[in-house]
Formats: structure tokens, sequence, C-alpha cells
């Protein structure tokens, strides 16, 4: 956004006083941060299109194809020539190295890309044929470019070869998009890391290439100069999976070399002024050192997180980046800035909101559903702050502080925050997490972290050690960051649009918009008599909708090693390096499976309408009910707005409603121990969404809560619907307060707007945090928050030039106001501000 | 016939000598930046409106 002169000519306390926070962010970042912040090209979508100027990247298309080829005479296992292929991309791909900046890395080649490896699918590779508007220029003959990739890979992506695994009804009817997103694979999703293995300062990529080495010595030795044994043949699948790690290992080693070398050439070449000389050089030691080796300060190891996030993008599409920057990159923090004092605060302030501005340019070219669910970002990355050591103690360091400062400082939209909230958090620590809400980030979000310690040790049975090690692994769901705990790949095809539960009880299983028989013909709908009628019905749909999704799933996991392998991935992953196994082989994984629930509030307000309208007070009858759902409640508005009005809304404290909210989640938590992941652990239920909710209008019929097709759902997870929670946020709390967050479901995402005015000062902060203990002692697992006035957002609206930088709380992630679409940006503004 | 080791651009690559890098500055709308491109030393320039003699 261009500074307003006159804006910039107020001090910082007059714009603090009148809550422009990104003008006030502005005046105080460094001259580096300010740069290298307004150097980002936004890779979020807006509207299913990305930003003008935005491009798909062909490079790694192209480099791919020459190594595929060069593979066709002697082809190999999967694995192994996907770790030469990405070898050869990361040898060969453009490098750059952005003015001022001290990190380096980006999964494209130039920094107006999005990356698009043309391996992956059919459906996506058509997608960017028919998006000219992500063409590069000239757009005639880079279109022939893409149909060149698209030819070339169509049928020999990882989808056309998954797609013959699965049980097609099935997947027909995923695929449909009806009742869940995605394609079940091991290269599209969230991957964790484990950072126990790799960010504790013990190992770089050369002391685990000295591993894998050994283990291949030792393999080799087994198969070619000992009595053969019945095991032989997994023994050369080991021996294949150990050589696939060992070239991509030494291609990341060499590519971060390419970076020292630029750096380098540009010190001795190119750079006049002498500050920027040393920067430079020091980005080349940087290099040299990492990813090859374990970081020695701070920049190395902020560089080698960023590597190994990069590298993984470069195997795969990533939605989500679990991480937990304040725990890993503290030793170094406090050796460089308190102990030695190589840098002071200032500069460490730098590389940490630079760290930040990295991770907000990177962006892969995403299909159409995931454009439109997360509206104005490139995923949901949500970083972990806080939390406790393996030993129960606080875990909130100076570097908790400082990413919270920098966030303020760079307001990117992504990544966002999350914060572990325990009982022993500081003052100090929780004003600087109220500072980042108040100056309206909408993150970080809060998690009751004792709460939520224990919910991963009854759901996953993740030991108490490793369950406290835990990280985001998309927008909600903890995940411990250790050998078997960590999570490879979460496919986001697990993702349910629960508001079909209720709609398939009064159209008996069959979608109207779909036109297919999605689950099991339950009984006419108009023949119920009794409520529990309607329950029996409504368990049967969701146990069908749950476990179609459950089972596409369940296959994608256990055909990954031999598919979609990870060679990458495998290689940074101590179960891997140990057992020659691909990571994504269940048998070395614990399990930490869920099942995201989108637009799941409205099957319990819809419930509790008919069990008021119809059953108890017999107001209308099915017969009625239906022909309105039927006819989308055209010509029945009288009656909608009764299903609206005078049936009992859920986040008032309303026990009618709220059991109704109880007993569905405890049917699902019930059916979540029968599913089972193919690492033999549970399937719990996560209710939330990301901007699922104006994705899905569309797609969901009419319900009983007197919502119309079309209408945009409710913002999810157990949110109140929008305007409906009219007693106040203490209500809110006390409905939510009635769910077990333990036993009843895995997390449960709750969106509240809180008025910036009210949370103005010490009074502001004191109300919060009085706010939070309540909602701690309600035993809640998470709630997030927007603070920016309506009188913001709808000027924004009018003038979205003047409001680029205003950021708003969308879901499980943060958006830039302007970057989403105009029907969320009303289902934002509909929320209801509490006051508390 | 121009080769790319006969540009000024070209950093050959002492450890593998077939090779080197192309770097160029850009500036774009955003922002201004050097990328690096693996070249072979021998590559024909023909194609490449950038090329710029040392000599």
């Amino acid at each position: 956004m261009a500074a307003n002169p006159a804006v910039l000519d107020q001090s910082i306390e007059s714009l603090e006083k009148n809550q422009q926070w990104w003008w006030v962010a502005e005046k105080k970042r460094s001259r580096r941060l300010d740069y290298l912040r307004k150097s980002i090209w936004k890779k979020g979508a807006v509207g299913g299109l990305y930003n003008p100027g935005v491009k798909v990247d062909l490079e790694q298309g192209f480099l791919g194809m020459e190594s595929w080829q060069a593979n066709a005479i002697f082809p190999e296992p999967e694995n192994i020539r996907l770790a030469r292929e990405l070898a050869h991309f990361l040898d060969n791909k453009t490098i750059f190295i952005t003015d001022h900046a001290q990190l380096v890395g980006y999964v494209g080649s130039l920094p107006h890309t999005v990356s698009w490896d043309p391996s992956l699918g059919e459906m996506l590779n058509e997608e960017i044929y028919n998006d000219p508007s992500a063409i590069p220029d000239p757009v005639d003959e880079n279109l022939k470019k893409v149909a060149e990739l698209c030819d070339f890979w169509a049928g020999k992506t990882l989808q056309a070869r998954i797609i013959p695994a699965f049980d097609l009804e099935g997947m027909m009817k995923v695929m449909s998009g009806a009742i869940g997103w995605g394609l079940p694979t091991s290269r599209s999703g969230y991957a964790g890391k484990d950072y126990e293995y790799l960010m504790t300062g013990k190992r770089g990529f050369a002391d685990i290439l000295v591993e894998v080495e050994k283990k291949l010595d030792e393999t080799y030795d087994k198969l070619h100069n000992q009595p053969p044994k019945r095991d032989n043949s997994s023994l050369t699948d080991k021996l294949q999976t150990w050589e696939a790690m060992k070239i991509i290992l030494e291609a990341c080693i060499r590519h971060g070399k390419r970076y020292a070398r630029l750096a380098r050439i540009l010190a001795e070449n190119y750079e006049s002024d002498s500050k920027r000389k040393e920067e430079l050089v020091r980005i080349a030691e940087t290099c040299e050192r990492v990813p090859a080796h374990a970081p020695r300060n701070l920049q190395e190891s902020l560089q080698y997180d960023l590597f190994i996030q990069l590298f993984s993008r470069t195997e795969a599409v990533e939605g989500a980046w679990p991480s937990r920057p304040d725990y890993y990159h503290w030793p170094y923090y406090k050796k460089d800035v308190i102990e030695d004092k190589s840098i002071n605060e200032e500069a460490a302030m730098d590389l940490v909101g630079e760290f930040l501005i990295r991770a907000a340019e990177v962006g892969q070219y995403k299909p159409r559903w995931t454009k439109e669910g997360l509206q104005g970002i490139d995923g949901t990355w949500v970083w972990t702050l806080g939390g406790v050591y393996p030993d129960g103690t606080d875990a909130c360091n100076d570097l908790t502080v400082a990413f919270l400062r920098a966030a303020r400082m760079v307001r990117v939209a992504n990544p966002t925050f999350a914060f572990r909230w325990h009982p022993k958090v500081k003052d100090e620590v929780m004003r600087e997490v109220f500072e980042c809400i108040r100056h309206g980030l909408g993150y970080p979000s809060i998690r009751n972290d004792p709460l939520l310690v224990q919910n991963s040790m009854h759901w996953h049975g993740h030991p108490l050690e490793e369950a406290r090690t835990w990280v985001h692994q998309a927008c909600m769901s903890p995940c411990p960051t250790t050998k078997h705990g960590f999570q490879p790949m979460r496919m986001a095809s697990a993702t349910a649009n629960c508001a079909k539960i209720v709609e398939y009880v009064f159209t008996q299983g069959f979608d109207k918009v779909v036109n297919m028989q999605m689950t099991p013909k339950t009984d006419d709908p108009r023949t119920f008599t009794d409520f529990e009628q309607v329950m029996e019905a409504w368990n049967v749909h969701m146990r069908s909708i749950f476990g179609l999704l459950v089972s596409g799933v369940n296959r994608g996991r256990s055909v990954a090693s031999r598919i979609t392998p990870r060679p990458y991935l495998s290689a940074v992953s101590e179960r891997s390096v140990e057992s020659g196994l691909d990571v994504c082989d269940p048998s070395i994984s614990r399990g930490n499976a869920w099942i995201t629930g989108f637009t799941w509030v409205e099957n319990v307000d819809s419930l509790a309408a008919v069990k008021k309208l119809v059953f108890d007070e017999k107001r209308y009858t099915m017969d009625e009910l239906c022909k309105a759902l039927e006819a989308n409640w055209e010509g029945y508005e009288q009656m909608r707005l009764d299903f609206v009005r005078d049936a009992p809304k859920w986040g008032n404290d309303d026990d009618f409603v709220d059991n109704l909210m109880v007993r569905c989640l405890q049917d699902v938590a019930k059916y979540s121990r029968e599913l089972e992941c193919p690492s033999g652990n549970s399937w719990p239920l996560l209710p939330e969404n990301v901007s699922g909710n104006i994705h899905y209008a569309n797609m969901v019929g009419a319900l009983p809560n007197g919502r119309r097709l079309g209408d945009a759902l409710y913002d999810g997870g157990i949110s109140p619907g929008p305007g409906l929670d009219k007693k106040g946020p203490t209500a809110v709390l006390k409905s939510c307060g009635k769910i077990d967050h333990v036993g009843d479901g895995r997390a449960f995402l709750l969106n509240q707007r809180l008025s910036p005015s009210q949370l103005a000062g010490e009074k502001g902060y004191q109300l919060w945090k009085a706010y939070i203990r309540t909602w701690a002692d309600l035993g809640l697992d998470h709630v997030q928050f927007n603070m920016v006035s309506d009188e913001t957002l709808r000027a924004a609206q009018r003038d979205p030039e003047k409001y680029q930088e205003v950021i708003v709380r969308v879901a499980g992630y943060s958006a830039h106001f302007v970057d989403i679409s105009r029907k969320t940006q009303d289902n934002i503004i509909q929320r209801t501000i509490q006051g508390i | 016939m121009a080769q790319c080791k006969e540009c000024r651009n070209f950093f050959s690559d002492e450890n593998q000598p077939a090779f080197g890098d192309c770097i160029r500055k850009t500036v774009d709308p955003r922002q201004a930046y050097f990328t690096s491109k693996r070249m072979e030393a021998l590559r024909d320039t023909n194609d490449c409106p950038d090329f710029s003699n040392k000599k």
C-alpha cells in the first residue's frame, strides 16, 4: 500500500490512538524490514484468481521432464526416480537473492511466481492451462509451453498412478466435491517434520548422510556377501529407499552451496556498499554451513529451518507449516543476543521479521477448491508459540516475545501464530499476545495447553513427554514433533462438509446438487413420528460420510510408500533413516489422524429446530418441513422465519440445543473409536472451517435452521451462527464449556469478535485476561479473536485501496480483508461483537 | 559464435569447469534481486539477448 504522506506525518502515538496499526508498524519497523515487507508478491488467491502479476512457474515442469526422459531408458523405482528429479531441479533451477535480504530460498524460480509441479496431477494441470491470468508473459508462447507440459505429463502423474488404487465408487463420491475435497495422496496436504531429530542442534544433512551411508553399506553387505534370506526382498526395498535419501540429501547440500556461491559472487563483483558486502559474505557462510551441518547461530538456524521447509515444498504441495519457531530457535537466540551479545535485539528482530516474510512469500499453484476454501492465503500456516518443555515447565522465552513483536512489525497474514496457553505463562508474555490481537492481526489464537496435551494422550496415545512437544499440524490439530509421533502427511480429504449430514436426513441420502445417491437411503422423513427417528437417520448419514472420507485417506496412506513415496521427507525423519522405510509407512508411525468437520453447527441448530417446532410444539409437520426444504423455503417465508427466530440456537447457554450438540459429538466420538487409521489409531472429529463456509454455500441445500441454498454457512468449528449468539460472551463460553474438550473430539474452533474500543488501554488488557481465565476455567481448548471495528471493515469495503493492510481472522487462519470475497467479508461483519 | 564463458555475466565454477552461473540483476515492480542460472560454459549465446562480451 502506498504510504499516505498525511498519515505518515502523524506521530506514532496519534496513530496508535486511532488504532491505525498498519501505519504504526510501517513507522516502527527497520528500513530493511520495510523494504522486504513491501517486496512480497502476495500468493493468496482472490476470488479464485491470483493477484495481477503473479505467474505460474514453468521451470520445475521442464526440468522434471528432462529428468524423466533421462530415466526412461533404465527406469528406476519411483522413490529413486523422484529423488533424481528433485535433485535435477535443485541443481538447475534459477535462484535469487533479494536486495537487503539476509535469508534466502524460494519454491519457485522468481519472486512473483507460484511453483507448479506438473507431475502431480492432470486435473491441476488442466486448471493452469485454463487460467490465463497465471500464464507468464508472453502469454501465447507460454501457453504453448504449458500445453507441452500438460501433454507430456498426461498419464504419468501421481494422480494417474494413484486413482486406480482406490475404490472407484467411493472416490467418485469424494471427488464430486459435495462431502469432502482433495485427492488423498502423500504429496498434497499437511506434512509435519521430525523437529526433535532435525532441529535440536545435533545434526545437519551431512550427518544424516553418514547414517544413511552406513545403512547402505550394511545392507549391501547382507545382500551381496551373505547367504540369501527370506527378507532379502524387503532389504532390496530398503536399499532403494536409503539410496533415494542419499540422492536427495546430497542435492539439498549442493543447493545450499549454490546460494553461498551466488552471495560470494555478488559480494566480490557487484556490491560496493561495505555493509551489504558483509551481509552477503555472511549469507555465503551461512549457506556453506546449512543445511549440511547443524547451525551455530540464529541466522543459520532460521536459514536451516527455511531450507527444510522449502525442500519439502519442492517434493509436495503443502497446505500447512507445522512449526514451533520460538522453541527450536531459542538456544541460538539466547546464545547470540543474551550470552555472546554477537547481535543486538534490533538485529535479531530483523532476522525474525524476515523469517516471517520469507514464509509469507511462498506460493504453490493450488486447485480451485483450495483457492476458494483458503481465500487470501496460500495455506494454513499456523506456527505454534509458547507451551511447555517435555518436563512440563514453561517454554516461553525472549524469542516468543520477539516473534510476537515481529508479527506486529511485518503484519503478514500468513504465517499466523497459535499460542499454547498454560497457567504458568508470565504476564509479560500474555501482554505481548494481547497486543497482537489488539493490533487487529486476528492471531495468535489461544490454545489450552494442559487440556490439549491430555487430548493427545486420550485419542492417540502419545506419551506425556511427546505430547508436550506438540505443534499445529494444520489450523488446529495438535501433533508431536517426535520420531514416532510426528505426522508425515495429513491428507486434506478427510475434511467433511458436515451440513450434508442433516441435509441427507431430509433427502434420504440423495445429493440434489451433484445428483448422486451419496449415503444409504434412509426412511422417508415424512413418516417420522418421533425425534429419535431423526437422530437415527442422522447417525446413518454421519457414519456413511465420515466412513467414505476415512476409507479414501486410509487407502491413500496405505499405498503411499509404494505409489507416492516421499524420499526427501523420509531422509529428514529419524524413523525412516533408521528403518529404511518410507516416512509414510504406517508401521513406523503412531498415527495422529482426525476428521476436519466443516459446517458442523448447522446440524445442531437444525436438529434443535426440528425437535422444538415439529415434535415438541407440533407447530409444523415433517411433511410441511420437507416441502419447504424442497422448495428452498421459497413460498414458506413465515415458516422459515419461525425456524430462524423461534428455535433455540447454539451459543446462548440454552440446554435445549446445547444438549443436542453434546449428544451429536458423543455419537461421533463413539464412531471415531470404531474408525481406524492404517497405524491402528482412532479418527476423532475436529470441527472447524477455513473459508469452507463460503466455498460450500452453493453446495448445501436448504436446512431446517432456516438457511437457504446459496446462503453463507456458519463460520465454523463450534462458533455460533453469525449474529445468533445474543446472550453475551459468557453464554457462548458456557455453551462451549458443556462439551468435553478431551473426550468429545480432537479440538473445537471458536471465533469471537471483540470491541477494539472496549479493549483499549490497560483496562482492556485486564478485561481480556479475565475473559481468558473464564475460558480456561470452563475447559475450552481454543479461541481466536477479531478485534477490528465494523466501521473500519465497512470503510475497507468501500475503499479497499486505502485499507490494503487490514487483517481479519477468517477461521483457522488470518487474511488481509481486501483479499477475501465480499461474501466472506459480510460473514465476518455479521459476527456478533461481544462486549466483555 | 559466442559462448556463455565469454560473457561478463558468466561466472565459471572452479569445481565443475564445464559449468558456471549466469548472474543477472532484475528490478520488478516490488523488489530488486539478483538471479543465478546454471549454464554450460560452451553454450551458444545466439538466443541470449543479455549477452555481454567480457572483452
